[in-house]
């Protein structure tokens, strides 16, 4: 099977005044057709910019400098800019994390749900009336299906007045009302109250259902990946440290982050057990190569440890980037 | 469904941005008044030749340097007086308006227009685009407005046609200065990641997303400038390089009078009155209407 997004030895640097800094550093990911993976990291793990990179929006002075991203198997880092443009809302479409702040002000929301439409308007129909009512009876039905209440009569409603669930579930109609293939949803609800996430989740997941679309749902939150998708890919420092299903995964970390990460979740069914948080914090030094990214922070360093480290594989799927936990 | 729309949204569905701003403008006294002093001229320049109670082009001697009504000498027929060729000045000054606001307009219209689309790229694109413009710029604001439109139209010789290129030669500029920087804070706003996210075109982003969240500013300073070119315009019919005789432009009614300033002071006043009421209504009205669009310079 050839899977419907792969990405190989992806590495996408900055050029600072500091030196380079390596946001990306060899990723290897694969999307399957209407899978859910989950990707998580904390702040600065690079989750964001590996996707940006596949999306093609990578701003300077960062750079994807080497790797491939084949998307249905046509690798797309060699496309001319327009045909790249052409693929994003249409097959691969992203969300940004906040929602308050990633519709325009200026625009009512039926025009920013369209202008997806109009960017990518092969199917639609020519002569402008006609055109006009096919865009209008799109619009309507999408926002009908992300679920926002009396969606003909708000066409002409402007951001502020919604709440920021209901604008997440418009930005989340921009991108699927060109019915993309692959949904890549960067912290859909970290903008949000606790009481609306659930329901934007779920929404993602019924939509991914209906619309037989992929999603890679970007999070920092362990417990939303677990629960919402079939793989988890764990980002750190530019690199993927562990990935494979999730039931795996939650049985079996086999990364001291990973372990570290569940460690500091609380849990219902063990309401007695003390968090332990992971001590120190993710900085641009950790992402030097010659050493295991989370060298600094693992209560398991060891003279091994300073080497390049590769992904090991577990077996179905569970690979691992760690040379001192082997179950 | 708790995040359905509240009564609160329901209320201010009905009031548009443009209808809201409006409401706004008409509290404000001074700028009401300003801008009805503003409409009046703009009436006076529109119905020019319905109003004027006199040919503003018909010479008569007889009628040379009469004075305004009120003094010994003068009549109402003729309410502001003669000019020295007997030619009524109320006409002429009516007449004028049009001059002074087809160009004042005309000038910001097409300079906003260039200076928009120069200030969009240069903002958006960046790179050698920008510095081009930007370079451009920077050059066309060290020469004085004043002497470079007059070295233009030198070049250019006087005319109305001319005189709009010669003005709009540099009028661009500023607009192009304030949408540019504008435009280098707009692009790092998350709906323009998230319409490139969503396979939006250059042209797209730079018209449709960032151009209708920085027209704010456009507007006030376009309606600042109008004030200004109307007082270059002034200026260089004044130098007799602007519209040409017998076209009545206040600036060179002005300067027709100057020679008779100690013996027939209304010829050259009549004019520059309207030149000061004309301008003062327009930089006031426009300073309430930065005040609605622009809360962080209110009052």
């Amino acid at each position: 099977m050839t899977a419907l997004l792969a990405i190989e030895g992806l590495q996408t640097f900055f050029a600072t005044p500091a030196g380079e800094i390596r946001a990306v550093d060899g990723i290897d990911l694969e999307v399957a057709a209407g899978e859910c993976l989950g990707v998580v990291g904390e702040s600065g793990s690079g989750k964001s910019m590996a996707f940006l990179s596949v999306m093609g929006l990578v701003r300077r002075p960062g750079r994807v400098v080497a790797g491939r991203i084949l998307l249905q198997g046509e690798d797309i880092l060699g496309l001319a800019p327009a045909a790249r443009r052409g693929l994003r809302g249409r097959v691969i479409a992203m969300t940004m994390q906040d929602a308050l702040t990633a519709l325009n002000p200026a625009l009512t929301v039926g025009e920013q749900v369209a202008e997806t439409l109009e960017a990518h308007a092969a199917d639609l129909p020519t002569g402008r009336a006609a055109r006009r009512r096919a865009v209008r009876a799109r619009v309507v039905e999408i926002l009908g299906l992300v679920g926002l209440p009396d969606a003909g009569r708000r066409l002409g409603d402007y951001p502020h007045q919604f709440s920021g669930g209901m604008r997440q579930r418009i930005m989340i109609a921009c991108a699927l009302v060109c019915r993309p293939r692959i949904l890549v949803a960067d912290e859909p609800t970290t903008a949000l109250d606790v009481t609306v996430q659930a329901q934007i989740l779920d929404l993602i997941g019924d939509m991914r259902r209906e619309l037989g679309m992929a999603v890679v749902l970007i999070s920092h939150d362990l417990g939303v990946v677990a629960e919402r998708c079939e793989r988890v890919a764990v980002f750190y420092a530019g690199q993927v440290v562990e990935t494979g299903a999730v039931r795996d995964i939650l049985d079996r970390p086999a990364h001291p982050y990973t372990r570290g990460l569940l460690r500091s979740i609380p849990r219902l069914d063990d309401p007695g057990r003390r968090i332990e948080p992971i001590p120190g914090q993710l900085t641009p030094a950790d992402a030097r190569p010659g050493r295991c990214r989370f060298l600094s922070r693992c209560a398991l360093a060891a003279p091994p440890c300073r080497a390049d480290i590769a992904l090991a594989d577990l077996g179905r799927g569970h690979r691992v980037r760690c040379v001192r936990l082997r179950p | 469904m708790s995040e359905s729309a509240g009564p609160l949204a329901a209320a201010t569905a009905a009031t548009t941005p443009a209808r809201r701003h409006l409401r706004e403008l008409g509290r404000d006294g001074a700028t009401m008044a300003a801008v009805a002093v503003v409409l009046l001229f703009a009436l006076m320049a529109l119905l020019a030749p319905w109003i004027a109670p006199q040919d503003p082009y018909r010479a008569d001697f007889l009628r040379r340097l009469q004075p305004p009504a009120w003094i010994e000498g003068g009549s109402w027929a003729f309410p502001l007086g003669c000019d020295a060729l007997g030619r009524d000045l109320l006409s002429r000054i009516v007449h004028g308006a049009r001059v002074s606001m087809l160009i004042g307009l005309l000038v910001v219209v097409v300079a906003t227009s260039v200076g928009v689309l120069a200030g969009l790229l240069a903002g958006y694109l960046r790179g050698w685009v920008d510095v081009v413009i930007s370079r451009l710029v920077d050059i066309l604001l060290g020469f004085p407005y004043l002497i470079f439109a007059i070295g233009l139209m030198a070049a250019l010789g006087p005319g109305f046609l001319n005189m709009l290129v010669a003005l709009v030669y540099k009028e661009w500029v500023l607009p192009c200065r304030v949408v540019r920087a504008e435009t280098l804070a707009a692009r790092e706003q998350d709906f323009v990641e998230a319409a490139r996210a969503l396979g939006a075109s250059r042209r797209h982003i730079m018209l449709r997303e960032i151009l209708p969240n920085i027209l704010s500013p456009v507007i006030v300073v376009a309606t600042f400038r109008v004030a200004y070119v109307i007082i270059i315009e002034a200026s260089l019919s004044f130098l007799g390089l602007g519209v040409q005789p017998p076209t009545a432009s206040w600036g060179s009614m002005i300067a027709d009078g100057r020679q008779f300033l100690l013996n027939a002071w209304w010829v050259s006043t009549f004019p520059g009155l309207a030149i000061l009421a004309l301008v003062l209504a327009i930089n006031v009205a426009s300073q309430g209407l930065r005040d609605v669009l622009d809360p962080r310079f209110a009052r």
